[in-house]
């Protein structure tokens, strides 16, 4: 059986341990917010936090998760106005949206290691993160805005 | 027979794949779904005043506007109702898109061929021109002034002559009893008198995108019908 935290609720789960994590997420329980993009670590749209730190849940496995405490876009905030989506809001970063979980995950993740990152952070940062609608420029600009916000 | 029932498999299979980027929030669909029904109405069509299947205005001053073509990121669900509303001279704020239903009275529901605006301009202008002259027609009766008299103000009708205004709610069931305008009748505002067209308005999905409560092909579920859905194993080379 595996223990492990989910936006803050204990779960546990007894099926394979070899299930990604973003299976577990998204058909289990149920919440979509965290994308399917190619299931190998190559776009970022699958990206949630795993004791903190921005993960692919697509490549981590159900027995990784054991024990950790996982946050989706779903948890990041009660209200969903962390700092990073209502600078994301004002600044109208989504287009499609669909990539736009993974961004704001990987993105929070980064704010929370660097409070004040330079644009060559911020690229090495998001690089892994693919946007099939070209909004790089915005995503950038939302960062940059919601360093200021975060103290 | 609705076309949704009489759909094959092969060609519900193909549309399911076309529509696996696409956002779909039809909620309620899924809903009348499940519940077993297949009643092909909308919130819109509900709607006390109704004189078009792309609009509704509700007593509170509500106003419905059905989204009738699927969306594929390039937030059609927000331009076209956004035209009815400009040209209805409504408050985007008070107003709330719907999705359509899986009805052949919307068309086809494509967003492919980047046409969807060329195509669907008039008609969604045409949709909200209907209601505003209904609406101005309906508050010239209460008054007693010649309809050409009346004009729309961001979801009020006013006759400055006199100085009356009444809300788009308080004459919706007065406006539902008359009839239809026919086409010729009606009088698009000039492009320059529109609040929202080319001025700029973010995606009325925007809020759903940040906090992943968008609901996209891929996350729609459906319990209580039989579905094709990606059926997956639980990690790659399982059995
Ligand atoms: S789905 Fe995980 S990186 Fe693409
Ligand atoms: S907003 Fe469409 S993929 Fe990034």
């Amino acid at each position: 059986m595996i223990q492990l935290k989910v936006n803050g609720v204990e779960q546990s789960f007894d099926g394979e341990p070899e299930m990604p994590l973003l299976w577990y997420l998204r058909d289990v329980l149920d919440l979509t917010g965290s994308k399917f993009g190619c299931g190998a670590g190559l776009c970022g749209a699958c990206t949630v936090h795993v004791n903190g730190q921005a993960t692919r849940s697509c490549l981590t496995t159900m027995r990784d998760a054991a024990g950790k405490e996982v946050t989706t876009i779903e948890g990041l905030d009660k209200d969903g106005l962390h700092p990073v989506q209502r600078v994301w809001m004002e600044i109208n970063v989504p287009q499609c949206g669909y990539c736009q979980a993974g961004q704001i995950m990987q993105a929070a993740s980064l704010l929370n290691s660097k409070k004040k990152p330079t644009d060559q952070e911020i690229d090495e940062a998001m690089a892994g993160n693919i946007c099939r609608c070209g909004t790089y420029q915005r995503i950038r600009a939302a960062i940059k805005a919601a360093a200021g916000e975060m103290t | 027979m609705s076309q949704i029932e009489n759909v094959s498999r092969r060609r519900f299979l193909t549309g399911g794949i076309i529509a696996a980027g696409a956002l779909v929030l039809g909620g309620r669909y899924y809903r009348k779904l499940s519940g077993g029904k297949l009643a092909h109405d909308t919130n819109a069509d509900h709607a006390t005043l109704h004189p078009s299947v792309y609009l509704g205005i509700d007593p509170d001053g509500t106003v419905w506007i059905v989204a009738s073509r699927s969306e594929m990121g390039t937030t059609s669900r927000t331009t076209l109702p956004l035209v009815v509303a400009d040209e209805l001279d409504a408050d985007w704020k008070r107003v709330k898109v719907e999705q359509a239903l899986g009805d052949s009275r919307y068309g086809d529901q494509n967003t492919d061929g980047s046409h969807w605006i060329r195509s669907f301009y008039d008609t969604m202008r045409q949709a909200g021109a209907t209601a505003r002259l209904m609406l101005m027609q309906a508050a010239a009766k209460q008054w007693d002034v010649p309809a050409t008299e009346c004009e729309s103000d961001l979801h009020v009708v006013v006759h400055r002559a006199t100085n009356r205004r009444a809300g788009y709610g308080e004459l919706a069931t007065a406006a539902a009893k008359l009839p239809v305008p026919k086409r010729e009748e009606l009088k698009l505002k000039p492009k320059s008198a529109g609040r929202y067209v080319g001025k700029g308005q973010v995606s009325y999905d925007l809020e759903a995108l940040v906090t992943g409560k968008a609901i996209y092909g891929m996350d729609a579920a459906w319990t209580a019908w039989c579905m094709p859905r990606w059926s997956t194993r639980p990690f790659s080379g399982a059995k």
